[in-house]
């Protein structure tokens, strides 16, 4: 997925679209989920440290969440800066990927009650988290 | 980290100042400072420093009192303004006259500035203002004018920070919009002036330890140290308000506190009102109990509730929002865990177009379902597929 990222097309989207021009959405969405893709793939050990607090019985669930949706304030913040400055980054080939491993734990802060108890709470988190380590962990 | 941030606008800052500075621009920007910190050690310094600006720039954009406090420019050396003790000593004698004003010691919390930095200022700030230029462009003007001293960065925080105002402001004040006053577009309905009953609540939850109730014996085998009935009661008596947003759509103070974990969002930080966000996201934890969940079950558990200021922080960021939200849209379903419901929805897409606020009501009750920012993803499947809700609860309840 990251490998069809064009960081000069990206710029010249941001550019045509900050102008008021028509551009082509599709295309500048598919490019603005890589550049979030590459935040949250800078703070990856985070996340991998959050989820193990978890099973570790460290972290409480109103904790986790609290961590949880505070990060993605802080991508979002971080995200509409960039994006508003057209300042682009390099995406690691991995972010991409790391960004879909990660959708389903971000999931769990929509919605207004949390729908998961507590064993399936953890249950949850352990799959997600293992996934997520052998996925940074191959080559 | 964040100091060496200020070093780029000014290398004549003492480390103390550096620090004071630091510390107080941090002070409410946790999350993002945090960020920054936290930021994993093997990354990329190219995207670091991107970051860091980022985070810096961001945080110039952030409405800071303490730097609007701290900005006031001190009355000239030869001038001192008399109290009202000193103007009766000297009414009263005389022979006091002529006399030598006192000269006021500088400090640090004042800004000096020549005649000539003051003209600089004032035309960099009425370009910024009036959006000829970008903060990024004033801050160089500003250096490019001289302009070292830390007070002078505090200044450009405040500029800035007005600039940024009307998107956080709750309401207008009445001399900016005297006939929405006048009109009773921001009261309250009804208004009502309740005691604050938690005060007494946590009066009694005193010595609580484990941050859950005053001690594990008196909790029942659910871990309740309430009544359905007192809770109930202390709930319905601490936020029996609502403010109006339009005929159709009203913010309850119960509702309200219920969604206070997204309070953060609408730029409210907990903090600021004694809570964290982790014992905000304790209510929503709660709201899975069938028959008096959320709130109920919170205050059961001996939880302290959000207090009433709190609430109207909250609700008075959502009306603000709605009232100039762009994108309005009724009958948009809302997939939730019980089911789908029908809302009325209003939107405020961020400068970029990237994410934004939605804040939704249900129509069959007329009250809130949510109010918060909402990333990339969630706002556009809003925006392009008319729906809110994850994925996983369209797909379940839709094919009913």
């Amino acid at each position: 997925m990251t490998t069809d990222y064009n960081k000069k097309h990206h710029l010249q989207l941001l550019k045509e679209r900050s102008m008021g021009r028509d551009v082509n959405e599709n295309q500048l969405s598919h490019y603005d989920r890589i550049l979030e893709s590459q935040i949250e793939w800078e703070m990856r050990d985070q996340y991998v440290e959050l989820m193990e607090g978890v099973l570790k019985g460290n972290i409480s669930g109103s904790e986790f969440f609290a961590e949880l949706r505070t990060k993605n304030y802080s991508i979002m913040d971080t995200f509409e800066f960039l994006v508003s400055h057209q300042i682009l980054l390099s995406p690691h080939k991995k972010a991409s990927k790391f960004g879909e491993f990660l959708e389903p734990i971000n999931d769990l802060l929509e919605g207004e009650e949390l729908y998961l108890t507590g064993d399936e709470f953890k249950n949850f988190i352990q799959e997600n988290c293992i996934k997520i380590k052998k996925y940074l962990n191959e080559e | 980290m964040t100091a060496l941030l200020y070093y780029s606008i000014s290398s004549d800052l003492s480390k103390d100042e550096i620090l004071e500075i630091d510390e107080r621009v941090a002070r409410n920007r946790e999350a993002a400072y945090l960020f920054v910190r936290k930021l994993p050690s093997n990354g990329k310094r190219k995207a670091k420093r991107v970051f860091v600006y980022g985070i810096f720039l961001f945080q110039l954009g952030q409405p800071l009192v303490p730097y609007a406090a701290a900005v006031m420019m001190p009355l000239p050396p030869a001038i001192h303004r008399l109290s009202p003790i000193e103007q009766d000593k000297i009414l009263s004698n005389k022979n006091s006259y002529p006399q030598i004003a006192p000269i006021i010691e500088e400090k640090m919390d004042k800004m000096v500035l020549t005649d000539e930095q003051i003209e600089d200022l004032n035309l960099i700030c009425y370009k910024l203002q009036k959006g000829s230029i970008t903060i990024d462009k004033a801050i160089l003007e500003l250096r490019a004018g001289g302009f070292y001293d830390w007070s002078t960065l505090a200044f450009i925080i405040y500029m800035f920070s007005l600039q940024q105002g009307d998107s956080f402001q709750s309401a207008p004040l009445p001399h900016q919009d005297p006939f929405g006053w006048l009109s009773g577009k921001y009261d309250r309905k009804p208004m009502p002036h309740i005691s604050y009953k938690s005060s007494k609540f946590q009066l009694e939850m005193a010595g609580v330890t484990d941050g859950m109730c005053p001690s594990p014996e008196m909790a029942d085998e659910n871990g309740f140290v309430m009544s359905y009935e007192d809770a109930y009661n202390l709930v319905a008596e601490t936020y029996s308000g609502y403010l109006e947003v339009n005929e159709s759509c009203k913010i309850t103070d119960w509702q309200a506190a219920k969604h206070m974990y997204h309070a953060n969002g609408m730029g409210i930080d907990p903090a600021d009102y004694g809570f964290t966000q982790q014992e905000l996201e304790r209510i929503r934890g709660e709201a899975r109990y069938k028959g008096g969940g959320g709130l109920i079950a919170y205050a059961r558990r001996g939880y302290r509730l959000p207090p009433i200021e709190m609430v109207r922080d909250y609700q008075f960021r959502l009306k603000g929002h709605c009232d100039q939200s762009p994108i309005k849209r009724t009958n948009v379903p809302y997939y939730d865990n019980n089911g789908a419901w029908k809302a009325t929805v209003f939107a405020t897409p961020n400068p970029s177009g990237k994410g934004g606020i939605i804040i939704a009501f249900n129509e069959s009750t007329s009250d809130l379902i949510t109010g918060d920012r909402q990333r990339r993803n969630v706002f556009n499947r809003f925006r392009y597929k008319n729906y809110l809700g994850s994925d996983k609860f369209m797909l379940k309840w839709s094919k009913n």
